[in-house]
């Protein structure tokens, strides 16, 4: 027995104690007036009274209420927008001041890689020539932006470090403007398509936003939601997996009601001291709120039983799906107060209805909650969220429900339009055009006859008219391998929006519909992802190889919607391209997937080209333009998808608003 | 076809947002002004103190969507049941006023706490009901009970057998506060 519960049972037993001499004294009148009491201890009693309840008020004003807090799990985990960190370094620089000298040498460096692009792409020359351009500021005729890149720091800066931390305000704003300055340059000497500029202060206002709250800027009220998701550090439900059918996250007190004692105490008290029976009476209702308060059972969850069903019995990804929950209560006591969420995975969005409920289930009672989901790639089972408390809310339990009511969504892999494939070929027979002669439909060329050749393609015109024997060559057709390669780093999990899919779903997407497509075709298709976690699919055919690449779409950690946990990339760095290139068959072409938002995914487009593989690049444009980062972002990318076309690359610059059939047909015209 | 197309309007994500349940707020205002009318019926000067605590409640459930601020004002509007009852001591009255404002302490904290652990589009009407049904009954019920007891005539209330019930209600509250 703790302290707490030895207090208590000598409180009550005093309290009994006290009441029976009341008691006592009522019915004998004249036990009382042996006793030395008069008004004066009645004053003492009512002082304490209203003293504690005093007490009890500030308790209430000062204290939390202890409840589970839930999840919001109708949005999506929100995704880094592209540029977050650039808005990120400059919030810092200028609103924290922290980091001021690193984060602006970070800037720099960024800024001047991206200058030197930009200008060596316009100009046409050399590295050395575009850095000597920049040096001398020739490059633009703004004069603020010129500067940025002119003249090294002079010694006297370097040495006034500490100097220009002191007198920092004015200095951060100073680089501050000229960085935004430089952008704006770089995109009309770059010429990137960004909308017109935006007003700098409101910028600043937004960014401030955007990275004190981690808003999208323009729907404030909306994205604060997205702060509390369930991924979220501050969510009391421990972990989303619950391989349980039922399972207890907690059971604890409100004191919702603290505070209530408060009324009892100073009514009481006050009407002691003023000898007004009217307070105390009303102060008995305070009382019995208390002890209403205390009396409590916790409510048997245990008894639920839930069913969810879905309207389709097979879904695909982006499936507008209705999930219909069943909720019954079969614990044989009315559950008094429910409030129940369906904990959506995060990868899905609600586009309508909403995954909860608060209601009260008699025995025997059953409600529904009833929503719209847009269903992602993968294997899913998830749980309803039960919070019940009894009909005082004083106790709260919370228990994790896990219908059996898994959903597998696969991608189908459906052929939706040809994909132009480049004649690397293997020696199958197949689809793709070569600039080989041989047997085949299409005339080729017409060659000497050598002994051997099948007597079907001799040209028999030209025996007739000069008596010698002639071969028809016809071009021969063959089969392609093709390696479908995402590029699925924390990187590239970045979309345009909060509730934006992000590019690597984007990407899987596009490549399972162009995967059925190039299959179809006939060619040996595989797939791999470069990132931590390997994911390689060599290229094959047959029906078995489709079906198991469907699964994969679906279900391979690589693949996932959702990110992988930060990786610590400082410490242990292993090339993530290391294994895909281990296995790469040396013909193979590549289609990479990549949202091209570092220099790594276009540097991967480059080796793989110089080894000799045929590489055409997908590249979804999840970029934006509000905030400067996001702007310069979007320049940097521009310069990739330039730097990589330059080299020969195809580079499908992909806006993922439009459909990639189209763009397809389109860069076909080009390339062809 | 391209199976998606993300920028259909019906891809948006619902909306959530999550202020006080709206119709536990209401029944809480009206219970407030429920016991500042009740006040004022039998000491209009206090009705003036409880006019301050229901623009506290109102204003913390409908305006600043602040707990702390509601919770203080039904504090304020029972403050005023005490003046009126220094200066009328009107035993019905003071203790309906005393009942009202609980209720509507309670309901307060029950709105912010379905608005926290839902959301504004949840269907929180059957639970929000039975909540308010039953701390309604409970009220009723208790101060029926104190009133009956009270209209009993108790022959020989003295001072000290006074002290004594006090002194008892109090460490019994004590032992269940705890």
């Amino acid at each position: 027995m703790d302290l707490e519960t030895l207090l208590n049972r000598v409180l009550i037993a005093v309290g009994a104690l006290l009441f029976v001499v009341a008691v006592a004294m009522i019915a004998a009148p004249g036990l009382g007036g042996a006793l030395p009491f008069g008004t004066p201890a009645v004053f003492v009693v009512g002082i304490i009274a209203t003293v504690t309840g005093l007490g009890v008020v500030r308790r209430r004003l000062r204290g939390e209420i202890e409840e589970t807090v839930t999840p919001n799990p109708e949005r999506p985990a929100g995704n880094p927008m592209p540029g977050e960190d650039v808005d990120r370094m400059l919030y810092e620089m200028s609103t924290l001041r922290q980091g001021v000298s690193e984060n602006r040498d970070v800037l720099e460096q960024r800024l001047e890689n991206l200058a030197v692009a930009v200008v060596r792409n316009r100009e046409d020359c050399s590295v050395e020539e575009a850095r000597r351009i920049l040096q001398a500021g020739e490059w633009t005729s703004n004069e603020q932006a010129a500067s940025f890149f002119q003249g090294e720091r002079t010694a006297a800066e370097e040495a006034g470090l500490s100097g220009s931390l002191l007198s920092g305000t004015d200095d951060v704003a100073a680089f501050e403007n000229q960085f935004r300055a430089t952008v704006e340059e770089l995109i009309r000497v770059g010429d990137v398509d960004v909308s017109q500029s935006v007003d700098v202060d409101e910028q600043t206002e937004r960014s401030f936003l955007d990275q004190l709250l981690g808003r999208s800027g323009n729907e404030d009220e909306e994205s604060d939601a997205v702060d509390t998701n369930w991924n979220e550090s501050h969510s009391s439900i421990p972990t989303f997996d619950t391989s349980e059918p039922f399972e207890d996250v907690s059971l604890q007190h409100t004191d919702r009601w603290l505070g209530v004692t408060a009324f009892a105490l100073v009514a009481v008290g006050i009407g002691t001291l003023t000898f007004k029976p009217g307070l105390m009476l009303a102060g008995t209702v305070g009382v019995a709120y208390t002890i209403y308060s205390r009396v409590s059972a916790v409510p048997r969850t245990e008894g639920l039983v839930v069913e969810r069903e879905y309207d389709i019995e097979d879904p695909e990804p982006g499936d507008l799906v209705e999930v219909t929950l069943t909720v019954r209560n079969e614990s044989g006591s009315m559950l008094p107060d429910l409030r129940l969420i369906d904990a959506v995975p995060d990868e899905f969005v609600v586009t309508d209805g909403c995954p909860r409920l608060h209601t009260a289930l008699q025995s025997g009672a059953q409600a529904q909650i009833e929503y719209t989901a847009r269903v992602e790639r993968g294997e899913y089972e998830w749980p309803l969220l039960v919070v019940a408390r009894d009909f005082s809310g004083g106790v709260e339990r919370t228990s994790l429900v896990t219908p059996d009511a898994g959903m597998r969504i696969v991608p189908p892999l459906r052929v939706t339009n040809d994909v132009p494939v480049r004649a690397q070929t293997t020696q199958y027979a197949g689809d793709v055009d070569t600039k080989q002669g041989g047997s085949g439909l299409e005339f080729y060329s017409v060659r000497e006859y050598r002994p051997g050749d099948p007597m079907n393609r001799i040209n028999w015109k030209q025996v007739a008219s000069t008596g010698e024997l002639a071969t028809i060559d016809f071009r021969q057709e063959k089969a392609a391998t093709v390696t479908i390669l995402f590029d699925t780093r924390q990187s590239a999990y970045i979309s345009a929006g909060t509730d934006e899919p992000h590019a690597v779903d984007h990407s899987v997407h596009a490549a399972s519909d162009i995967f059925g497509a190039l299959y179809d075709q006939g060619n040996l298709v595989g797939v791999a992802a470069f990132d931590t976690v390997p994911c390689w699919y060599a290229p094959g055919a047959g029906s078995e190889h489709l079906e198991n690449a469907r699964v994969l779409f679906a279900q391979h950690p690589a693949l996932s919607p959702r990110p992988p946990e930060r990786q610590d990339h400082e410490s242990q760095y292993i090339d993530p391209m290391t294994h895909v290139r281990r296995r790469l068959p040396s013909t193979s072409q590549i289609f990479l997937f990549s949202p091209l938002a570092d220099d790594y995914a276009a540097e991967v487009a480059r080796r793989l080209d110089s080894e000799g593989h045929l590489v055409t690049v997908i590249s979804p444009d999840v970029t934006v333009d509000e905030t400067v980062g996001q702007r310069l972002t979007r320049i940097e990318r521009t310069a990739r998808v330039r730097y990589l076309r330059e080299r020969g690359i195809r580079v499908l610059d992909w806006n993922p608003d439009d459909r990639l059939s189209l763009e397809i047909e389109k860069a076909q015209a080009r390339w062809a | 076809m391209m199976s998606f197309d993300t920028q259909d309007e019906e891809f948006g994500a619902v909306e959530v947002t999550h202020s006080p349940a709206r119709f536990s707020s209401i029944v809480a205002v009206a219970a407030a002004v429920l016991a500042v009318v009740t006040t004022g019926l039998i000491a209009p000067l206090s009705a003036l103190v409880g006019v301050f605590g229901l623009v506290g409640v109102g204003g913390g459930l409908f305006v600043f969507e602040s707990e702390r601020l509601a919770i203080a004002g039904t504090g304020i509007v029972f403050l005023g049941i005490v003046v009126a009852g220094f200066f009328a001591d009107v035993p019905e009255f003071l203790l309906f006023a005393a009942l009202a404002t609980i209720v509507a302490f309670d309901l307060v904290s029950n709105a912010f706490s379905v608005g926290r652990q839902l959301s504004d589009q949840t269907d929180t009407q059957r639970g929000e009901a039975v909540h308010v049904a039953a701390t309604v009954f409970v009220g009723i019920l208790a101060a029926g009970l104190s009133y009956g007891i009270y209209l009993v005539p108790w022959g020989a209330l003295t001072i000290p057998a006074l002290t004594f019930l006090l002194l008892s209600a109090l460490f019994l509250l004590w032992s269940i506060r705890q």
